[in-house]
């Protein structure tokens, strides 16, 4: 979080005309030096003393997975060589298929994008993928080699790809140093000469984008907002167009990266509005604000709620921290609007929250969170997809959680969701593509040109196939080439069925799953032999078993354990000896029991990643 | 009062370096043991205060091989820590009468040992020397203890050492599969294992004690059986057979990792401990600890001060210390700790105060090591009532799946316990 900018402090804010004002991102692969740069455009247009830490990305979670999970906005004055003093908005971008709603929030603010390629390392997918996603936002492009201080690498490889991928011509590519400037000032004129300024009309009724939205204890929520009509200002009362919810306005301004407040934003600008927003379930992504009187008929195009996906359960290993969990998830989904739970209570597991999140990755760093910031050991069952039954008594019923799936002789018709993806990628992979897609039943739809050698893949998958591991299939059968956002394309009807897993006997309703019946004995078969590999050996046996109805499909045994003894044990080290059982010991405790098994965390994650061996 | 204090010493030196060992050890050259052994002996002066206030119970020179040196050189270092030990403390405490100080029982299950090494005491200074060469019949003493290789002793030198009052030898035979023994990177042959031991009892060791290590890569259950029949028909008063442990670092984790070897079987391993057991009673050796058997009478009274977490002062690189509920160790590298006693520092590189807790859990580590297992009377007074309650709730499922027993006053591992030792005691602690 920026700090806040001393109230004392004399506010030095210089208004520009829009026309001097440029909104931008960068967008680059991780490591090709995004943030060293970003950090040398602040040092130089005077934001900071000089580059420390890096400015951009905020959270510990997101610099360790290399991604940026939240968007944020730095605004820099910059004199240019024409002598006009130019406000250059660099808005940051999250960078996921769980989180490309974002990314097409944040590009939307912009009018430019810089591509940022690592003389070295050249082109990268992930960047094509990007790329793309600009052009299709009719952003202007700024291509920029980097890093070219790196002793003894050549250029030609890094321009030739950016010719070969883009079209990009030797003559507009911008080649720059983030590590020892050079280059940068050049980057600063291309933006402002290169990328279009803002063209929009101060004087109609506010429109503005929220583009990102943070919550902070003090102030509430943070909404980082790009302006495209009228004027906003401290005083006036906004409503959020999707909701009709209205909030006083207490600040606006702008970060730099602290927060610098002004007397007004308009048209064009790109900013930070509080307004004592109590979550940012109130301000959500993509969302229009308007003014509460006389404001605008339509709200801004393209505004998607954020709809939880996938489902899986959340339980603290210690029956204990329940309520420490649900604190924990009371507070994330301040700043989350996309978290979704409920109570529930799982016959092994105990007590818990049944939680909705956008994809597995939203998944996994919410629990991640929760484990790191709320210091809880959780255990997470695995993801699910909402399905639909029409029971035999015709009565209509919504299931997120496999346990709760109704029996089958009740059961009519099973639907469950899918999803129309478009994937992207170089024509040479088109046949891995179509491979992965249909071994996750995927059914082809159509396939396009795009541009060069790029093609668009139209499938429709169901959406379980997604949330399990469609995404990384695609990436490592096409070495990172593909790219894939989806829509949900409603429910179609499915012989679907549910697997049971039985752990000495007694079924285990957070290891059950839903699949295809067609798949459905050897996924049990997998999950068995996957459980048997995650469960320690116990002191007693452990019998492991599929089940689908009341047919075993799978079974198998972890043999007890038998010998775990150091057989030379004298005076020497004994602490260290001690340390190390107390090490293991804290391992065990980490384990959830299921009956008197100790079932580790990851078993319940295991069950899902199945289809590498299948 | 006296304590009773067990002093070990480390002797860090190898001829050369087996392919299995992560003991702190290494071959060097003549010039650095000299100079190594000159250190160790001023460190022996600066704990005079100590050694000359306590009443030693066993002293244990271990290593490496320690049988690197030189008989005489040996002699010198044992004759040094006598003369320290002896030497009254110049504290101000007054000394007390002897008494009852010279004789304690060093085990408890009733085979006690005597010691003339009763701290301050009215007895001429002549009395409380190590007898030279007791008959094998002799009232209980101070165990002396030296680890010996095959291929570093001889009659005379071994001579020299029972003469200077080493009263036990524990020799590292390992195997007596002359393959084993090369594959293991020995410097011997199974024929120098049996002569190192006829040696060892024409010197007049009566206590000999053998090292042996079992489930190596490729071993069979047989070719163990073999090799414990031998070691068997050599007759020692002693055995350890250890399970191979291949440790970090080691020629034989490299090689693991490479997939060139694999470790044996679970139930192979299960199988070699039984047999070990088996062949061993049938012999006369009791197991008295996890890897340990004897002869009544002859279980190592050194080892057992560790198994029963009572005090001992370690001397040398590497070697550790519990004194005052203070647990500390040496420098291991032998160069460092030289070093540092040279410049007149101290070579401590590691001290940790046990809170009572962590006493307790290492008590129990170490004390369920052994047969007799733990005496829930002295645990109580030591560690409280409540503790030891608690500790006996924990038991009671172990006790139903028959790993623990509790009875008599005591608690210790059932056999199937002894192979669980760490997952019991993790659920113990
Ligand atoms: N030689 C050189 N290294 C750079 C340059 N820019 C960044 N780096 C290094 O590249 C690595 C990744 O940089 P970073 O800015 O964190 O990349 P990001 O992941 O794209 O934000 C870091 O080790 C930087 O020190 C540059 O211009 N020249
Ligand atoms: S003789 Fe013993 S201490 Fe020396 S290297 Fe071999 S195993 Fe290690």
């Amino acid at each position: 979080m920026a700090t806040e900018a001393k109230a004392d402090r004399p506010k030095v804010v210089q208004r520009v005309p829009q026309e001097n004002v440029r909104n931008f991102c960068i967008v680059a692969h991780i490591d090709h030096g995004k943030s060293t740069l970003a950090d040398r455009l602040l040092e130089v247009c005077g934001n900071v003393e000089e580059a420390g830490e890096q400015m951009l990305d905020t959270m510990d979670l997101e610099r360790e997975r290399g991604i940026t999970i939240k968007s944020s906005a730095v605004r820099l004055l910059y004199e240019a060589d024409d002598g006009e003093l130019y406000q250059l908005n660099l808005i940051d971008t999250p960078g996921h298929v769980d989180f490309a709603y974002e990314v097409s929030r944040s590009l939307q603010a912009c009018e430019g994008a810089v591509v940022l390629v690592d003389v070295s390392q050249g082109v990268e997918a992930q960047t094509v993928a990007n790329v793309y996603l600009a052009l299709e936002a009719e952003l202007e492009i700024i291509p920029v080699i980097n890093k070219i201080d790196v002793p003894n690498v050549e250029p030609e490889m890094a321009l030739k790809e950016m010719d070969d991928a883009f079209g990009f011509h030797p003559d507009e590519i911008v080649m720059t140093s983030g590590k020892s400037g050079v280059g940068v000032h050049e980057l600063l004129e291309a933006i402002v000469k290169r990328v279009p300024a803002p063209d929009e009309d101060a004087d109609a009724p506010l429109r503005a984008m929220i583009f990102d939205s943070e919550f902070d204890v003090h102030q509430g929520v943070i909404a980082y907002v790009r302006v495209f009509e009228g004027r906003v200002r401290p005083g006036d009362e906004i409503r959020m167009m999707s909701s009709g919810k209205r909030f006083d306005v207490s600040r606006t301004g702008f970060f730099s990266p602290a927060m610098v407040d002004v007397e007004e934003l308009r048209a064009g600008d790109v900013g930070y509005i509080t307004a004592g927003i109590k979550g940012v379930k109130d301000s959500r992504v993509g969302d229009t604000i308007t003014c509460a009187k006389k404001g605008a008929e339509e709200p801004l195009p393209g505004y998607r709620e954020a709809q939880p996906m996938v489902f899986c359960g959340l339980y603290p290993v210690d029956n204990a921290d329940y309520e420490a969990l649900k604190d924990a998830l009371d507070r994330l989904s301040l700043n989350d609007a996309a978290l979704k739970y409920d109570r529930e209570t799982s016959a092994a597991l105990g007590f818990g929250f049944r939680c909705g999140f956008l994809g597995l990755l939203h998944m996994e760093i919410v629990q991640e969170r929760l484990e790191r910031e709320y210091d809880l050991d959780l255990v997470a069952t695995a993801p699910s997809v909402v399905y639909r039954i029409t029971l035999t008594d015709g009565t209509f019923v919504e299931v997120d959680n496999p346990a709760q799936f109704p029996p089958r002789e009740l059961i009519e018709v099973i639907e469950e969701p899918v999803v129309e993806a478009n994937i992207m990628c170089p024509q040479r992979y088109v046949g891995q593509v179509i491979k992965v897609s249909d071994d996750r039943r995927g059914a082809y739809l159509k396939q396009e040109y795009i541009w060069g050698d790029r093609v668009a893949l139209h499938y429709r998958l169901p959406l379980a196939e997604i949330v399990v591991d469609y995404f990384d299939a695609l990436k490592s059968a096409t070495r990172g080439y593909a790219t894939l956002d989806y829509e949900l394309a409603g429910y179609v009807p499915e012989d679907l069925t549910k697997v049971e897993l039985m752990i000495n006997g007694d079924p285990v309703d957070a290891l059950a799953i839903i699949c295809h019946r067609q798949f459905a004995e050897s996924r049990g078969r997998v999950i068995a032999r996957k459980l048997k590999e995650a469960i320690p050996r116990q002191l007693f046996e452990v019998r492991i078993q599929a089940s689908i109805g009341s047919r075993v499909v799978a079974s198998t045994r972890i043999a007890p354990l038998r010998r775990n003894v150091t057989e030379k044990c004298y005076g020497g080290d004994v602490t260290r000896k001690r340390k190390l059982l107390e090490r293991q010991k804290e391992g065990k405790r980490r384990m959830k029991a299921i009956g008197n098994v100790q079932v580790p965390q990851e078993a319940f994650m295991s069950i899902l990643r199945l289809n590498e061996e299948d | 009062m006296a304590r009773d204090l067990s002093v070990y010493v480390h002797l860090p030196f190898c001829l050369r370096k087996c392919h299995y060992c992560d003991f702190n050890s290494r071959p060097a050259a003549e010039s650095e043991r000299a100079r190594y052994l000159a250190a160790l002996k001023l460190e022996i002066q600066r704990r005079a205060e100590l050694l000359g206030a306590s009443h030693i119970r066993t002293i244990f020179l271990g290593g490496g091989t320690p049988t690197i040196y030189h008989g005489e050189e040996l002699a010198g270092l044992l004759e040094m820590l006598k003369d320290t030990a002896a030497s009254p403390p110049p504290a101000p405490r007054m000394p007390e009468t002897g008494g009852s100080a010279g004789v304690r029982t060093t085990n408890g299950m009733g085979r006690g040992g005597t010691s003339r090494f009763a701290g301050p005491s009215p007895v001429p200074p002549s009395g409380r020397e190590l007898d030279r060469a007791a008959p094998p019949t002799a009232a209980p003493r101070t165990e002396v203890t030296c680890e010996a290789n095959p291929e570093t002793v001889d009659v005379a030198k071994l001579r020299v050492l029972r003469e200077a009052g080493f009263n036990r030898l524990s020799v590292g035979a390992q195997s007596f599969d002359d393959d084993e023994l090369r594959m293991l990177g020995r410097g011997h042959s199974a024929e120098q294992t049996a002569l190192a031991v006829a040696a060892a009892r024409e010197a007049g060791f009566t206590n000999l004690s053998l090292d042996l290590i079992y489930a190596l890569p490729g071993q069979t259950l047989n070719s163990w059986r073999q090799t414990l029949l031998r070691a068997l028909e050599l007759q020692p008063d002693h055995l350890s057979a250890y399970g191979l442990e291949i440790c970090e670092g080691t020629p034989f984790h490299a090689r693991l990792q490479a997939g060139e070897i694999a470790p044996v079987e679970e139930a192979e391993h299960l199988a070699m401990r039984q047999v070990t057991r088996e062949l061993c009673e049938a012999a006369g050796l009791d197991r008295y600890e996890i890897s340990n058997y004897a002869r009544p009478g002859f279980e190592c009274a050194h080892n057992i001060t560790y198994w029963r977490n009572e005090e001992y002062l370690g001397l040398g690189a590497g070697a550790w210390s519990y004194l005052d509920g203070v647990r500390s160790g040496n420098m291991r590298e032998p160069r460092e700790y030289r070093a540092a006693i040279e410049a007149g520092e101290s070579p401590e590189e590691y001290a940790e105060e046990l809170a009572p807790e962590d006493a307790l859990a290492e008590a129990l580590m170490m004390g369920l090591r052994m047969t007799e297992g733990l005496l829930l009377h002295d645990l109580a007074q030591a560690y409280g009532a409540e503790s030891i309650e608690a500790l006996l709730q924990r038991a009671r499922p172990l006790v139903e799946m028959a790993l623990v027993e509790v009875g008599a006053g005591r608690i210790r591992l059932t056999e199937a316990g002894e192979e669980l030792h760490s997952e019991v005691v993790m659920r113990l602690t």
